[in-house]
């Protein structure tokens, strides 16, 4: 393995659209004529398209009647977005910050609760974190998949408190169980505002059906001493206290670092970014994203495909790729053949988040990449590999497989092979 | 790693393993209670869906054995022990030996799982979630009302408990916490225990020696010169192609001729690996479980089943039974026991599911001749608080394993959970690392040295007879 070549302006360009977006889009990277001019599209910041019909049901029945189309409803909303957006950025960092306050519909299994999260983390997902921290903090999808909504001053839940601080904040070493106990001590008294399985009236007239809401009557009242710091701490209180933590800033900045450009980054510069985020920038995530961009190693040729391409970003790349032989709205079981994969949206498996790197390497999920083309109508028999491997945002191959797919003997199977391929596999 | 490995001459290609049965010393199943078992398991339709732990629908279901009655007879439980000098080797062939590892993600509850139901601190610690109707095992402790089976194979002597297993200054986090029981090591490290094992035994020439059931490859079995393949479905690896690619082993050829030749990056050449190796294991697997997908569609057995522990040890056994006879099985990330809420409906179907799958275990193995094959191990990352809170648990510390086989010798190991010595947290102490029992299993299962693949020697537990 000799040491990495500098990679054509094309792949450079379609490293800046897979990386900055969720989707190698074939259409960005011809607009594109270099990788300045890439890296301003993928920026971009275009309005918002208008959201799914997502309404509250009004009772328990209506909600069991509905919870489930309605969780595959948002889903796909949220693909269709992915593969249409003008604002690849918004893409990459929704679902990043969904990765990071991962929640479940397996748990949370009501469409209009994961609407409501999602419209947090999109309406945030460029703007500011410590507003996105304070209002995922008491958002009802949130406080279910932790059990936030069942932590009471007489019955201490210490799920919520204890995630908190080691996955959305400080991270495990920067924190004690005494920490754990005094936070979750102080984000008691949150419920969600269930309607009655019964009588289908909602627990509080005061707020709307689902919403969450504070019940004082179920919050200890007594002085918390949390991070070293006494009080009558409240959740409010904990997310500033957290925030105030230098261990929280370098925590989000390392992990959006080795998202975007997917090396292990210097300590030294996570010490300085962090500094710059919680302070002159006010945690404002478009200067971090920027500057973090504009480190030499994001177009550095190591950063080059140096991430494993999930099973998502596989399938938003498809629909992309080929918009006149795969269409998401005609195949709303889409969502469910990315669920049974193992790798899908509301699909975490667990409150870390999505798995990555070796763990999307498994032989079952590799394979399957083949399903992933289930969408897709048959390729035209004329297609070459001038025709498909642009479209798939792949400009350098390795000669084998260069070799490999020039040989293919079907045009149907060159666009399985590419698709299939090592290259494409990375991102 | 040792170069002497008492392996002898590399494992024959996955081709030719021989398949032929013994006939057990042992059987993995006590006549007693054989019948019920069988019409237990046999009714799919009575497990609970993943993902809607509705405490009424998970135990009002019909169908199922009744709880306690037959097999619920203690076995003389043997003196704990750690064994001292190398023992008699075991007469079962290694070549012939599988390790199932079950992980009861997200911390299962021990003490609700195995109830000490002669302990009163128990049931002040948990006046609204403790079992009170429990299988009793030996006067002192007792099963879940809903492991039966389980009680069954505790009453023919084939389950070890070995209780009081934990890890070193605790973490309570879930995901420290199963990192540790992952790598084996005290430190962070990027491989596993497992694949440890499998570097420094086949490695990368017999791709079948360790597999996990589950959508994604344990962290448990990451090595550096293996690769661990997984499955998920009963078509093994054989993904369903679009209508348009007719030619499935032209495809399958093809894919798999991809090569690391002359790509730079380091990751690539992993990406490359892992697709030639899917493709080699692809067909050998879809071959071997070709039986259990035809007796899936006989019986009505949705795919989807299988991400059930039900299903995942349904799938583990017909790896074995099928003859590809892999060294270590690991069944993975299909159970949510991280019980803080609704304790009671959620525990009792994962515990259902749990013996439901050891009913499909211990049945097809017998059937097969191949009770002594087989060593089941559960593992999880912590045990759960013993007081509870509101109507579920928090994270807590020591857990107690359970070894089952036809080999095992039945009885309780470790030390009993003290509930008078509870910790500033409210957590139980523990009295045997981890690492003993997983080099119990290097050493006497898979005959190789535990202190070459978990860095240190730990002592071993007298389980084999």
């Amino acid at each position: 393995m000799g040491s990495r070549q500098v990679a054509s302006e094309r792949e450079q360009v379609s490293h800046i659209a897979r990386r900055l977006g969720m989707g190698a889009n074939p259409d960005l990277i011809a607009e594109a004529p270099d990788v300045g001019a890439a890296m301003q599209l993928a920026l971009t910041l275009a309005d918002e398209a208008p959201g799914p019909d997502v309404r509250m049901p009004p009772t328990w029945d209506a909600a069991y009647e509905n919870g489930y189309a309605t969780v595959q409803k948002v889903g796909l909303w949220w693909m269709q977005q992915m593969v249409e957006s003008r604002s690849p950025i918004r893409e990459r960092l929704t679902w990043f910050w969904h990765d990071h306050f991962a929640i479940s519909e397996e748990k949370v299994d009501a469409g209009w609760v994961l609407w409501n999260h999602l419209s947090i983390l999109r309406k945030h997902s460029t703007g500011n974190f410590a507003d996105l921290l304070r209002e995922i903090a008491r958002d009802s999808g949130f406080l279910w998949y932790l059990d936030g909504h069942f932590n009471t001053k007489d019955n201490n839940n210490e799920n919520f408190g204890r995630e908190l601080l080691e996955l959305h904040t400080l991270g495990i070493g920067n924190y004690t169980q005494d920490d754990v106990v005094a936070a979750a001590r102080a984000c008691t008294g949150w419920a969600i505002n269930y309607p009655h399985p019964d009588t289908g009236i909602f627990e509080s007239n005061d707020v709307a059906g689902w919403a969450p809401y504070f019940n004082s009557e179920n919050h200890d009242e007594q002085v918390k001493n949390f991070l070293g710091q006494r009080g009558n701490w409240t959740l409010d209180d904990i997310v500033e206290i957290c925030l105030d933590q230098p261990a929280t800033a370098q925590r989000v900045v390392a992990k959006l670092y080795r998202e975007l450009i997917g090396l292990e980054p210097a300590e030294d510069l996570i010490v300085s970014l962090a500094s710059s985020f919680s302070g002159e920038w006010g945690w404002e995530i478009m200067p971090l994203v920027t500057t973090i961009v504009g480190q030499p190693a994001f177009v550095s040729p190591e950063s080059q495909r140096a991430k494993v391409r999930s099973p998502l970003e596989k399938a938003v790349s498809l629909f992309q790729a080929f918009p006149d032989h795969a269409s998401l709205t005609q195949w709303p079981d889409y969502w469910w053949t990315l669920a049974d994969i193992g790798y899908y949206p509301f699909g975490p498996p667990n409150p870390a988040g999505y798995g990555r790197q070796r763990q999307l390497l498994g032989p079952n999920m590799l394979i399957r990449t083949f399903e992933l083309l289930w969408p897709m109508q048959e390729p035209d028999p004329t297609w070459t590999v001038e025709d498909v491997l642009p479209r798939l945002g792949l400009f350098e191959l390795s000669s084998a497989s260069s070799d490999l797919l020039s040989s293919a003997p079907t045009a149907a199977e060159l666009v399985a092979l590419a698709f299939a391929s090592p290259e494409f596999a990375a991102v | 790693m040792t170069t002497e490995t008492p392996f002898g001459p590399p494992a024959p290609p996955p081709s030719n393993r021989s398949s032929r049965l013994r006939v057990s010393r042992r059987t993995f199943l006590s006549g007693v209670g054989a019948a019920l078992a069988l019409s237990a398991c046999s009714n799919g339709s009575g497990e609970p869906e993943a993902g809607s732990f509705d405490a009424a629908s998970s135990t009002s279901t019909t169908g199922r054995s009744p709880v306690g009655g037959a097999g619920t007879e203690a076995s003389e439980p043997p003196p704990t022990s750690i064994a001292e000098e190398p023992l008699e080797a075991l007469s079962v062939p290694l070549d012939q030996r599988t390790l199932v590892v079950v992980e009861l993600g997200g911390g299962n509850d021990i003490l609700n799982t195995v109830v000490p139901h002669s302990d009163g601190r128990y049931f002040d610690l948990r006046p609204d979630l403790a079992i009170t109707d429990s299988i009793d095992l030996d006067g002192e402790i007792g099963l879940h009302p809903e492991l039966p089976i389980l009680a069954e194979l505790w009453a023919a002597g084939n389950v070890a408990l070995v209780e009081g297993v934990g890890i070193e200054k605790p973490s309570l986090s879930h995901f420290d916490s199963m990192r540790r029981w992952h790598d084996g090591t005290d430190s962070p490290n990027d491989t596993g225990w497992l694949g440890r094992y499998l570097d420094a035994t086949t490695g990368f020439d017999d791709l079948l020696t360790g597999l996990t059931v589950g959508v994604k490859p344990t962290p448990a079995m990451a090595g550096t010169e293996s690769y661990v393949i997984n499955v998920a479905t009963a078509r093994g690896l054989a993904a369903e192609l679009p209508d348009w690619l007719t030619d499935r082993n032209r495809l399958i050829d093809s894919w798999s001729r991809f090569a690391p030749a002359d790509m730079q990056a380091a990751d690539m050449n992993l990406v490359e690996r892992a697709i030639s190796k899917t493709a080699a294991a692809d067909t050998v697997l879809t071959d071997n479980l070709a039986p259990l997908l035809a007796s899936m569609e006989a019986d009505g057995t949705m795919q989807s089943d299988v991400k059930s522990t039900t299903g995942q040890l349904r799938l583990a056994a017909e790896l074995i039974v099928s003859g590809l006879a892999p060294r270590v099985i690991y069944v993975h990330g299909m159970t949510d026991l991280d019980t803080h809420s609704n304790q009671r409906g959620t525990h009792g179907a994962m515990m259902y599911e749990l013996n439901a799958g050891l009913g499909y275990f211990r049945d097809a193995l017998a059937a097969a001749g191949m009770s002594d094959r087989a060593v089941i191990m559960t593992t999880s990352e912590f045990g759960r608080r013993p007081a509870e809170a509101g109507n579920g648990t928090d994270h807590g510390t020591a857990s107690s394993q359970l070894l089952i086989g036809g080999l095992i010798e039945g009885g309780r190991y470790g030390e009993p959970h003290n509930l008078k010595k509870l910790d500033a947290n409210g957590n139980l102490g523990h009295s045997v690392d981890f690492r003993s029992v997983y080099a119990t299993m290097l050493d006497r299962w898979l005959e190789v040295d535990s202190g070459e693949i978990l860095g240190k020697n730990y002592a071993t537990l007298r389980v084999f007879a």
